[in-house]
Formats: C-alpha cells, sequence, structure tokens
C-alpha cells in the first residue's frame, strides 16, 4: 500500500519540489537552492494565468453543454428501442472518441476556415465536442438504463406530466450519469493541445498552450509549477462535484 | 415505426463534422480543394507516401511505439489491478491513488517523463549516486531516443491505471471464492492467476490494448514533446508536411491522415466487435 502511494505520488511530489528550485543542477538529489521565483512569476502573471485557465474553463463547458446536447434523446432511444442494426448505430456514434482525431479534424480545418469558425472560442468547443461526446452519450445510456419504465408509466398513471417526470423522476436519476459524462468530457477537452491549437489557431488562449514552450524550455522550476495549476482545476472540480452531488442525493432519499 | 428521428442529435455532430472531416480528408489528398497542387494524377500524393522510405519507416515506428507501451501498460495494469483486488476490503477505498494518472494531461504526462528519464533528470542523478554512471553523458539518451523510448514510457504511465481501471470493475464482479477452491484443489498462485484469473479478464483485457493502441498510434502531443523528429511518429510527419511545408504539400498529409484512420478503423471494427459481445453476454 505504501508502494502505491509511492509510486503515484512521487512524481507529484517531485513537480512540487521542482516549483520551488531555484539551481538544480545534475547530479544533485536536492536543489541546490531554494526560492519563491515560481510563485513571485505566478503574481506577476496572474492575470495572463487567469485568461487563459478562463479561455480554457469557458470553452470546455461549451463543449460539455454541446455533448449533452447531442447526447440526451438519443441516449433515451438507444437505452429503450431495440431494432436490427442497433449495435451498430452505437459503435459508429461512439467511434469519434476511439479514432485518432487528427483524421477528422485536420481534414475539416479548411472548411471552419471559409466558415469563418476556425480562430474563435465557439469554433474550438465545436471541434473539442466532437470527439468527446461519446463519453457523454456513453454515460446517459447506461444512466438511462437504471429507470425502470414502468416507474415512468406508473408516474404517468399517477398523474404527473412530461414536465414533471423529467424533473422529478428522469433529472435526478440521470444525474449521476450525467456528472460522469460531463467530468470526462470536461477533463478531456480541457488537456487537449493539439485541436485547440489547429482550431484556435494561438487567437483563441488556452492553458495549455500557455503551457506548452515552458515545457520545452530549460526553466523547469517554471514549468513544474504550471504543470501544478493545469493539474489542480481539473482535480478540484472532481472532489467538488463528487461532493454536491452526493450531498444532494442525501437531500432526495 | 419506431421514432428514430431521436437519434438525429447526436448525428449533427458525427455526419457533419467527424465523417464529413474524414471525407474532406480523403478529397484533400486526392489533390482536391487545394489551388496549389497540379498533380498528374489523384493518386500522387499516395504514390509520394508510397515509395519515399521515411514514410513507411514512420508508419512502423508508431506501430512499434503502439505495440509496445500498450503490451506494457496491459501485463502491469493486471498486475496492479489483481494486486489491489486481494487487498482487504477496508483497504480499497485507499487504492484510489492508482488513478492519478487518469486525470493528468498527456503534455503533464510528456513533462513529468521529461524529469525523470533526461540525462540531468531524476533517474540520471540517482544513478550517479548509486554509482552506476559517472557522469551526465553516461546516462543513456532516453529522451528523444532512436528507440521511442521516452514516448513508450510516457504511454505506459498514462495507460497502465486505465488497464487496471478497467481490470478491477471485472474483478470486482469475481467471486474470491473461486481463488479458495483452485487453492484447494492444490493450485498454486501463479497457476491460480494464469487458468482462473486471467481467463476471466480476457476480453475485457483485449478491448483495452485495442483502444490504447490505436490511441498511442494516432495521437500527437507527447510524440510532440518527447519524440525525435527522425524516424517520429505518423502524427509528427502529418504536423511536419501539414504546418511546415507549403500548401502543395498538404496532399501528403492528407494520404497518411488516410493511412492512419484505415489502420484505426481496422482495430475499432475488432474492438467494437468484441466490445458488443462482451455486453450481450453480461447483460
Amino acid at each position: 500500500m505504501a508502494g502505491l502511494w509511492f509510486v503515484f505520488l512521487f512524481p507529484l511530489v517531485v513537480l512540487v519540489i521542482y516549483s520551488f528550485a531555484g539551481r538544480w543542477t545534475f547530479p544533485s538529489l536536492i536543489p541546490d537552492t531554494m526560492n519563491f521565483r515560481t510563485l513571485t512569476y505566478f503574481k506577476a502573471n496572474g492575470y495572463k494565468i487567469l485568461t487563459h485557465l478562463g479561455s480554457s474553463f469557458l470553452y470546455s463547458i461549451v463543449a460539455v453543454v454541446l455533448s449533452v446536447f447531442y447526447s440526451l434523446v438519443p441516449a433515451e432511444f438507444l437505452s429503450r428501442a431495440d431494432f436490427k442494426g442497433k449495435k451498430l448505430v452505437e459503435s459508429l456514434l461512439l467511434a469519434p472518441a476511439v479514432l485518432p482525431v487528427m483524421t477528422f479534424s485536420v481534414g475539416i480545418h479548411i472548411i471552419f476556415i471559409r466558415l469563418g469558425l476556425a480562430d474563435t472560442h465557439f469554433g474550438v468547443a465545436l471541434i473539442l465536442s466532437v470527439y468527446s461526446y461519446p463519453y457523454m452519450l456513453r454515460a446517459l445510456i447506461s444512466g438511462y438504463k437504471t429507470i425502470h419504465p414502468d416507474a415512468l408509466v406508473c408516474a404517468r398513471n399517477l398523474g404527473a406530466g412530461f414536465w414533471q417526470i423529467l424533473w422529478e423522476i428522469e433529472i435526478p436519476m440521470l444525474l449521476p450519469a450525467l456528472t460522469a459524462g460531463s467530468s470526462i468530457v470536461f477533463l478531456v477537452a480541457f488537456s487537449d493541445y493539439f485541436l485547440v491549437f489547429l482550431i484556435g489557431g494561438g487567437s483563441v488562449p488556452s492553458y495549455s498552450g500557455y503551457l506548452f514552450p515552458f515545457l520545452n524550455s530549460s526553466d523547469w522550476s517554471l514549468a513544474s509549477g504550471l504543470t501544478l495549476l493545469f493539474i489542480l482545476l481539473p482535480v478540484l472540480l472532481f472532489v467538488v462535484l463528487d461532493l454536491t452531488v452526493n450531498r444532494l442525493y442525501r437531500k432526495w432519499m | 415505426m419506431k421514432p428514430y428521428y431521436k437519434l438525429l442529435p447526436a448525428l449533427l455532430p458525427f455526419v457533419l463534422f467527424f465523417a464529413g472531416g474524414i471525407v474532406l480528408t480523403v478529397l484533400q489528398s486526392l489533390g482536391m480543394m487545394n489551388p496549389l497542387v497540379h498533380y498528374t494524377s489523384m493518386w500522387t500524393a499516395y504514390k509520394i507516401v508510397l515509395t519515399h522510405s521515411h514514410f513507411l519507416v514512420s508508419i512502423l515506428f508508431s506501430f512499434y511505439v503502439a505495440l509496445v507501451s500498450s503490451t506494457i501498460a496491459t501485463v502491469l495494469g493486471t498486475l496492479l489491478a489483481y494486486t489491489m483486488w486481494k487487498l482487504p476490503l477496508r483497504l480499497h477505498a485507499k487504492t484510489v491513488v492508482y488513478k492519478i494518472p487518469l486525470v493528468l494531461p498527456h503534455i503533464a504526462v510528456a513533462f513529468i517523463t521529461m524529469i525523470f528519464l533526461s540525462r540531468s533528470g531524476v533517474f540520471s542523478s540517482l544513478c550517479y549516486h548509486l554509482g552506476i554512471t559517472a557522469t551526465m553523458e553516461a546516462f543513456p539518451n532516453l529522451i528523444f531516443s532512436r528507440y521511442g523510448v521516452g514516448e513508450i514510457i510516457a504511454y505506459s504511465i498514462k495507460e497502465t491505471s486505465f488497464v487496471a481501471l478497467m481490470a478491477v470493475s471485472v474483478l470486482m464482479k469475481f467471486d474470491k471464492r473461486y481463488l479458495q477452491t483452485a487453492r484447494q484443489l492444490g493450485a498454486g498462485e501463479i497457476r491460480i492467476f494464469f487458468s482462473v484469473v486471467l481467463p476471466h479478464l480476457k476480453e475485457t483485457l483485449t478491448t483495452t490494448f485495442l483502444i490504447l493502441f490505436i490511441y498511442s498510434f494516432g495521437a500527437f502531443e507527447i510524440p510532440y514533446i518527447l519524440g525525435n523528429s527522425s524516424p517520429g511518429m505518423l502524427s509528427l510527419q502529418v504536423y511536419d508536411y501539414y504546418f511546415k511545408h507549403d500548401l502543395s504539400q498538404r496532399p501528403v498529409a492528407m494520404a497518411l491522415l488516410v493511412i492512419l484512420f484505415l489502420v484505426s478503423s481496422l482495430l475499432a471494427y475488432l474492438y467494437f466487435k468484441i466490445s458488443n459481445k462482451l455486453d450481450k453476454g453480461g447483460m
């Protein structure tokens, strides 16, 4: 158990140490000098960092909303209907998450330029949603399977209308699936570098794009600090979502 | 008549952007939609790809990196899952730390790999202090190596946790009493793993392996940070021909993408075939 924690946490600990390292030359096992240069950098460039984080956050959230829009109704249909070729349809719809993103995105780039979607936030969110919606679709299909059709019939017999069923049965029952799907889509979109680079073309600020030059530089201290910041947001989001959904559940049950 | 129209919202991204994007890739590989291309034949880009050996080397190199990294990840991930599953139940919640690489972005994993493996990195310093290497240069140049060591290790780190996640979810439904029975019948630990546990995981491990293989075969971020440009993985060649060469060379990038698409589709077909069968068996 201790070994497990060591193996998986050690790399992050090294990142933390590097963030505060001043000079750390080969072959020292610990930094030669320590300083708070990374924090000073954060403070001096706070506005720039926040803009990039905010922009990444924004297009990732739009990608999540788009993926819910694409998946909600089809997931309901696919979880309940049974027809010939259903497996094929399902597989095809899930394929964009499996196949390499380059194969479709580089081809469509030229159309995005002509339509004026390239270099825009919406264009970036759109292209990110194309390969991340399958995670949402998959989560929602299994979410709908947890709702027994008889429960809906029962509610209808007791006089519940469409909205009441949606709001009081379907949404609460789907919430875990929706949370799971949203977290994955968000994470995938937020972590992406290539698609944002291709479609955003440098005019859409992104944290991955901001971080990238540092990773290739020799300044490992700053790169470590910025990488930690990159990891922090998704992890925080997971924890917060997990806590709020669990709390909501206790209230409902 | 079933309400098939309910599928429409999902067809929007699928048909317009995904399938549409691939059709555009194919068209551009044939030299269309590009004012600067004056090929004598539609297949010129493909001829260029097939007659220049460095493209072939790139394809084989990608294949090699994907194969080795997915194999390492599958083996380590399975062992990790098996070890965690055998722990007493009260400890299970504490194993959550293995999921860290799952939430790490690929470029972060690439950077961590660089810190650990480069000549001035953590392992190199450790080797010096353990007396294995005398100078920085004595440590092998693992990052940007010709053998793709950096890429392979970065992919393995990221993917081992994924394999473990998939394997644990199957093992959780597996009755531990099978192990006791096997033990009573005189099977040793190694035999139990190979003849009782592994057959149970076979399909899941196969589908997971396929997914990982396709991903590492065609992804861009990790080779871009850790890779050598020669031979260079397929995705780097595409990048090079799409962005770095002049516009008239773009069909070559597109032809490479079509090849990438065909190989990946074949593997994806296998993946869906096996995983759909799994779903049916599981229901």
